[in-house]
């Protein structure tokens, strides 16, 4: 169902079931992307219920028609923004393990090489997109994780679109060994 | 390859080229391997990106949607005062009332207590008559207190008429 027909019938008649509806379409796009910027667990969860909190509070006032989206993004951005300022933590330390996480294949079948393989990959990718700088880390994720246009990504960082298109390519040039890596395989 | 092109193919690669565009980064794609390869790695980007997508700590354990919406709801539905100002003058009033009973307790007990005071404290016998029955009784006083008030009224009188003889 449309966003704008959601947000109506969440906003005009109280049907919950239509914000349900409307904030799932994003959270797993939202998590990911706050995920990246925090990496760590409990703060990327504190993120996302202010996230919602804040959107449904504030939907009623919503008047950005087909933006819902990067408008969600954006206040899950602040959120994000505003966990960083206020705790001050290392996003690099914790990322890999808990990134990774326990995959019982993996300590069942010890012999797995292709899973042991893939888990270092994707450890090597997600150190690598941790150890970016945080501006070209936010524009990745907004791009990949949640799968924004860059013209909105410049909407939602408040940048012009060539300081966002400048960024993308230096955390591309970055993870460049990274990519070889990938295709030398 | 300029940052030009490179922003045309970031454009391009992430669907928001217009048609123009389009014609020209694949016109340049067919004879530029450096805008190639630009582009491979791009997508090298998209396949991480689905892998680091399935990761388990990549994803929401629990539904962030359903309990915002809910805790929302519940909020909306816990009826609270009408009006902010109503609950005030309610708060005014009442401390109010209560400031002026204890005012009046305040205010007639110490008088009680003084009057209790001195009857308690008093160190004239007991058998002595009260101030108030010694000053407005309508009873007989004592006759010897009485004769003893003639005798001082008698003695005022002869001073004065003494006072009024010429001198010796």
């Amino acid at each position: 169902m449309d966003d704008s027909l959601l947000i109506r019938k969440f906003c005009s008649d109280g049907d919950g079931d239509a914000a349900v509806e409307l904030l799932g379409k994003y959270q797993r796009a939202l998590y990911q992307f706050i995920w990246q910027m925090l990496h760590h667990s409990q703060d990327c969860e504190d993120a996302m219920q202010e996230t919602f909190s804040k959107a449904l509070l504030a939907l009623p006032r919503y008047r950005e028609e087909n933006h819902f989206k990067s408008w969600l993004f954006r206040i899950g951005r602040n959120e994000a923004v505003e966990i960083i300022r206020r705790r001050r933590r290392t996003v690099v330390a914790e990322a890999p393990e808990e990134c990774l996480g326990t995959d019982p294949l993996i300590d069942r079948q010890p012999a797995a090489r292709e899973v042991m393989e893939q888990k270092e990959r994707l450890q090597s990718l997600d150190r690598a997109m941790a150890q970016l700088p945080d501006a070209e880390r936010e524009v990745l994720a907004l791009r990949l994780q949640g799968d924004l246009p860059f013209k909105e990504i410049a909407q939602v960082i408040d940048v012009p679109i060539g300081t966002v298109l400048a960024r993308m390519h230096r955390a591309k040039k970055r993870l460049k060994p990274l990519l070889k890596f990938e295709s030398n395989e | 390859m300029n940052s030009k092109t490179e922003d045309d193919l970031l454009l391009y690669w992430s669907g928001e080229a217009d048609s123009k565009l389009s014609a020209e980064i694949e016109a340049l794609l067919e004879k530029d391997p450096a805008a190639q390869r630009y582009l491979e790695e791009l997508d090298q980007l998209n396949v991480l990106r689905g892998e680091l997508a399935d990761l388990p700590a990549m994803n929401p354990s629990r539904s962030f949607a359903l309990e915002a919406v809910t805790e929302r709801l519940v909020k909306k539905k816990i009826p609270r005062f009408p009006l902010p100002w109503i609950a005030a003058a309610a708060v005014v009033i009442a401390v109010i009332a209560v400031g002026t009973k204890s005012w009046f307790h305040e205010g007639t007990s110490p008088a009680e207590e003084v009057v209790v005071k001195e009857e308690e404290t008093s160190s004239e016998p007991a058998t002595r008559a009260k101030l108030s029955e010694r000053l407005f009784s309508t009873r007989p006083q004592d006759p010897a207190l009485e004769r003893i008030s003639i005798a001082r009224d008698r003695a005022r009188k002869l001073r004065t008429e003494l006072n009024h003889l010429p001198n010796s």
